[in-house]
C-alpha cells in the first residue's frame, strides 16, 4: 500500500485569493475530510499568512457529485473542491 | 422536464419561457435575479460570479426532481445561473416553472430559488465604486441542514420588517 496519495483541490470563492490552480497536497491513505482540511490551512500559508481559519472552519470539502461529510474518507481518484459558504441568485 | 445550466453566456428570459410553455400548462411563474447597485450601504459597481459547475448543475437537478416531488411531476422546471462578471441590471439566475395550476408554478419557483441560494456551490463577490471588492457572505455547506422554504420565505418577511 502506497505511503500517500497526491491529491488536487480546486479553490473558489474567497479562497481564489490563494491562487487559481489547484492545491495539491500528499495524504495517508484512509484520510478523512477532516483530517484534510486540517491540512489545507498550513498549505495555504505559504507565500503569505493564511487569514481565513473562521471561513475553513465552515467550509466543506466536495466532489463533482456531492458534498462530503467530515468523517467521510477521502477516494484520491475523485476531484475535490474546497466551497466556502455558498451565496448563488 | 428539467433544464439545468452554469452559463458564461448572457441569461434569456425567452428561452426560459419558452422551455416550461406547454399546451397543458396554463401558468408559467419567473424569477430573474438582477445586480443591484447598493448591497448593506455599499454602492455597488458590478459582481463576478464562481461556481463548482459540475456540483452546481447536479444540484440544480436535484432541486428540480424535489420541486416536483413537492408540487407535481407534470411541472416544468427550469434553472439557469450566469458565471463570471456582471455589470448593474445584468441577469444573475433565472429560475421558471410551468403547470396546469398557477398554485404549483409559483411554489415550485419559490422552492427552486430558496433552495438554490442555500445549496448551490456559487460564490459572489461584490465590486463597489470605491475601487474596494469583497466576497459576500452565505451558507455552509458542511454543517447543512435541509432548509423548509416556507420558513425561509418566513424569515425574509420578518427581516424585511425589521429592517
Amino acid at each position: 500500500m502506497p505511503e500517500s496519495h497526491r491529491i488536487q483541490i480546486d479553490l473558489f470563492g474567497t479562497f481564489r485569493k490563494y491562487g487559481h490552480a489547484p492545491l495539491s497536497l500528499d495524504i495517508p491513505p484512509g484520510s478523512t475530510v477532516r483530517a484534510v482540511k486540517a491540512r489545507v490551512a498550513d498549505a495555504l500559508a505559504h507565500p503569505g499568512p493564511f487569514e481565513d481559519h473562521d471561513i475553513l472552519k465552515v467550509s466543506a470539502l466536495a466532489t463533482e457529485r456531492r458534498v462530503l461529510a467530515e468523517d467521510e474518507r477521502i477516494d484520491p481518484r475523485e476531484r475535490l473542491a474546497l466551497l466556502p459558504p455558498v451565496c448563488g441568485g | 422536464m428539467i433544464h439545468c445550466e452554469v452559463s458564461e453566456y448572457p441569461l434569456s428570459i425567452a428561452a426560459a419561457t419558452a422551455f416550461v410553455d406547454a399546451p397543458e400548462n396554463g401558468a408559467m411563474d419567473l424569477f430573474v435575479g438582477r445586480v443591484r447597485n447598493h448591497n448593506l450601504g455599499q454602492a455597488v459597481q458590478g459582481v463576478s460570479y464562481d461556481a463548482f459547475v459540475p456540483l452546481a448543475e447536479e444540484t440544480f437537478r436535484d432541486i428540480c426532481r424535489e420541486a416536483r416531488q413537492r408540487y407535481g411531476e407534470d411541472i416544468r422546471c427550469y434553472i439557469s445561473h450566469f458565471r463570471g462578471r456582471l455589470d448593474i441590471g445584468g441577469l444573475s439566475v433565472i429560475i421558471a416553472a410551468g403547470s396546469p395550476h398557477r398554485a404549483e408554478a409559483f411554489q415550485a419557483c419559490r422552492f427552486m430559488i430558496e433552495r438554490l441560494k442555500h445549496r448551490a456551490p456559487i460564490w459572489k463577490q461584490e465590486h463597489y465604486v470605491n475601487g474596494d471588492s469583497a466576497w459576500v457572505k452565505g451558507h455552509a455547506l458542511c454543517c447543512h441542514a435541509d432548509v423548509d422554504p416556507d420558513e425561509a420565505v418566513r424569515q425574509q418577511e420578518q427581516d424585511a420588517h425589521a429592517h
